[in-house]
């Protein structure tokens, strides 16, 4: 009956549907591809119900297969000439925090600037670095993974070292532009 | 607490929900040790980065699927219907392969063809505004032997000159896939689809604060006060769903594009735009072609309408950079591509900073179908006629590629060398004169990197 099917749908992926879509956020930080690739996941899942039904972990599975297709995605946008980029007003702060509108201009640059150093990564880093700031500690993303627990702490190890080159190289970059523009 | 602890917790600890103590532990080290105190800052400052709520709209879509889809999977049919559906099957496979095996050899084809798109002839017009009743559905009912679409547009702008080309854009791709052969356009109501499964969404992606909308014209913009450089980066997504009638296993297929548009030419009508002039430029019935085709290219050989229809967009000048990429890539792709070998070089000459790979492809092409004599001639040509301006009529990589065919593919043939050295010494980029060099078994000498000096 299809009542069944639907039924456990709801249980094994409905309920982890906040989990994926903010997992799926962190990675591409950007709304639309983040629901895309939630979306992408329950399709996988109503395919392989039985199997999801049939695992012990569901959410597990669920952020396996997202992290699959996000690679995947990520390789296939790299070899066409389209290109995703992210919009920033939904990852804003939260409106009313009181700051001081410097303070407040200078961290929304900085987080400009994380995030496009974020997006330089590549999808493996970025599922990782995903998956570590969401809170999933190593045992977790070797379990989602399947990648060895000491592969996985050099990657991400390799993945911060990466994120901080990228994000040296984007300040660099904007102070030089900064100051081209101040002195015409 | 040392680096360590500290490498420790960035690997297993949820810094978000790290108590006071712990996170006054790490900060202090953080402060006083330089190799931990950017982890630490940029690592802690990802995490602290907001994701949105989910939107409720995307727990609807979910649904929406699961109900399709698990009620297509769990759909039981009498046996007799299995058994005419099996043979419908044979049939169509064997036509296809039949078509497959009349056709000429196809290299370099991404994925596979879906064995439900076999032309059967253009589709009827069915309903033209969005969420009208389907006109003439009951003469229009799909076959195994169809892909069946909906369409869907989202307009997420307020503004009527937004929607207006939203509008625009929708209508005339919803034409492009009556035009497709082997694809059937329904209304999502009509095909008793749940959810939308082809829609086109317009997404705002002004970096800086400042805001545009589509406007009839091409893309009108408010540029951020003092911000007069900016580029403003409209992506244009589209998303297909193609769901073969009563097929378990769907593909999900993406297109998009990216345009880019100068500040200063933004409200201006595209005949004055320098922008448009170099054809990165595109019109709404610009983008639904790009769009439905692109899509449709992606998956399926095109049939000899569409070939005409490439091939003619490749000799329009007027044809927008993208559409003209697009149809190059597709024709080549799929071997349909016809030009002598002046031509190819042209298409690569004009494509190889956007697709050097295609580039190179293209430049073989050339090699392979003319005659010795005729290659070394359109080389030197190529290689060496200089322009009014002192330049060349030929991008520097393309002149790199032409070189190293020259030295592999021409190696035998008495005038390569003749235009190796004039390239080697004449060349305005040191890299082509470099590669050039090489290829005549030249070493270049380390003193060329060195420029001349003011010094005595």
């Amino acid at each position: 009956m299809p009542d069944s099917g639907k039924t456990q749908f709801d249980a094994l992926v409905m309920a982890h549907l906040p989990v994926l879509y903010r997992v799926a956020y962190r990675l591409v930080r950007n709304a639309a591809d983040a629901q895309d690739l939630v979306q992408d996941t329950c399709v996988v899942a109503c395919q392989r119900l039985r199997e999801l039904a049939a695992t012990d972990f569901p959410l597990r599975w669920l952020l396996r297969v997202q992290q699959n297709r996000f690679i995947d995605g990520v390789r296939r946008k790299r070899s066409s000439p389209l290109v995703a980029a992210p919009d920033t007003e939904e990852a804003a702060s939260p409106i009313g925090e009181l700051l001081d509108p410097e303070l407040l201009l200078q961290r929304a640059q900085d987080e400009e600037l994380l995030e496009q150093a974020f997006l330089e990564l590549d999808a493996v880093q970025r599922t990782l670095l995903g998956l570590r700031i969401e809170g999933y500690d190593l045992p977790e993303i070797e379990a989602i993974t399947g990648v060895d627990r000491k592969v996985l702490s050099k990657r991400l190890l390799r993945a911060r070292r990466s994120l901080m080159r990228h994000l040296m190289e984007l300040k660099q970059a904007a102070q030089g532009g900064r100051r081209a523009g101040s002195n015409p | 607490m040392n680096c360590q602890d500290l490498s420790r917790v960035l690997e297993s600890r949820d810094v978000n929900a790290l108590t006071a103590d712990e996170r006054h532990a790490c900060e202090r080290h953080a402060a006083s040790c330089p190799h931990c105190e950017p982890d630490w800052v940029v690592f802690t400052r990802l995490a602290a980065m907001p994701a949105p709520p989910m939107p409720q709209q995307l727990t609807v879509r979910c649904e929406a699927l699961a109900v399709a889809r698990l009620a297509g999977n769990e759909r039981r049919l009498p046996g007799w219907v299995v058994s005419v559906g099996a043979i419908v099957v044979v049939a169509a496979a064997a036509m296809l392969i039949a078509r497959l095996m009349s056709a000429p050899p196809k290299i370099g084809v991404q994925g596979s063809i879906p064995a439900a798109i076999v032309p059967s002839g253009t589709p009827a017009a069915i309903g033209a505004a969005p969420g009208a009743p389907a006109q003439g559905l009951a003469a229009r009912e799909p076959s195994d032997r169809t892909v069946t679409v909906t369409l869907q547009l989202d307009q997420a702008t307020d503004d009527a000159t937004g929607q207006n080309f939203g509008q625009r854009v929708y209508e005339r791709a919803r034409e492009e896939l009556r035009m497709l052969p082997g694809v059937v356009l329904l209304d999502a109501d009509s095909a008793g689809a749940a959810m939308p499964a082809f829609r086109i969404t317009f997404t705002n992606l002004s970096k800086s604060g400042g805001s545009f909308y589509l406007g009839s014209d091409g893309l009108v913009a408010f540029p951020v006060k003092g911000d007069e450089q900016l580029l403003v980066n409209a992506l244009l997504y589209l998303k297909v769903e193609a769901l073969p009638p009563g097929a378990a296993d769907a593909s999900v297929y993406r297109t998009g594009i990216t345009a880019f548009v100068p500040v200063e030419c933004i409200g201006l009508r595209k005949d004055r735009c320098p922008q448009a002039r170099t054809g990165n430029y595109l019109a709404p019935s610009d983008c639904a072609t790009y769009f439905i085709l692109s899509w449709y290219l992606q998956r399926t050989p095109p049939d000899p309408r569409l070939v005409d229809r490439l091939r003619e967009m490749l000799r329009d000048s007027s044809t927008p950079a993208p559409l003209w990429q697009m149809a190059l890539a597709s024709l080549s792709k799929y071997r349909k591509l016809r030009l002598d070998a002046s031509g190819l070089l042209a298409a690569a000459n004009r494509v190889v900073s956007a697709d050097p790979a295609l580039a190179a492809e293209l430049a073989r092409s050339a090699l392979s179908g003319a005659s010795r004599s005729d290659l070394a001639a359109q080389m030197q040509d190529l290689l060496l006629r200089e322009l009014p301006d002192g330049s060349r009529p030929t991008d520097s990589a393309l002149r790199k590629e032409l070189v190293l065919l020259l030295a592999t593919d021409l190696k035998n043939e008495p005038a390569a060398r003749g235009i190796l050295e004039s390239v080697a010494a004449n060349d305005p980029d040191f890299e082509v004169r470099a590669a050039a060099k090489r290829a005549l078994g030249t070493e270049v000498p380390s003193t060329s990197f060195i420029g001349p000096t003011d010094e005595p």
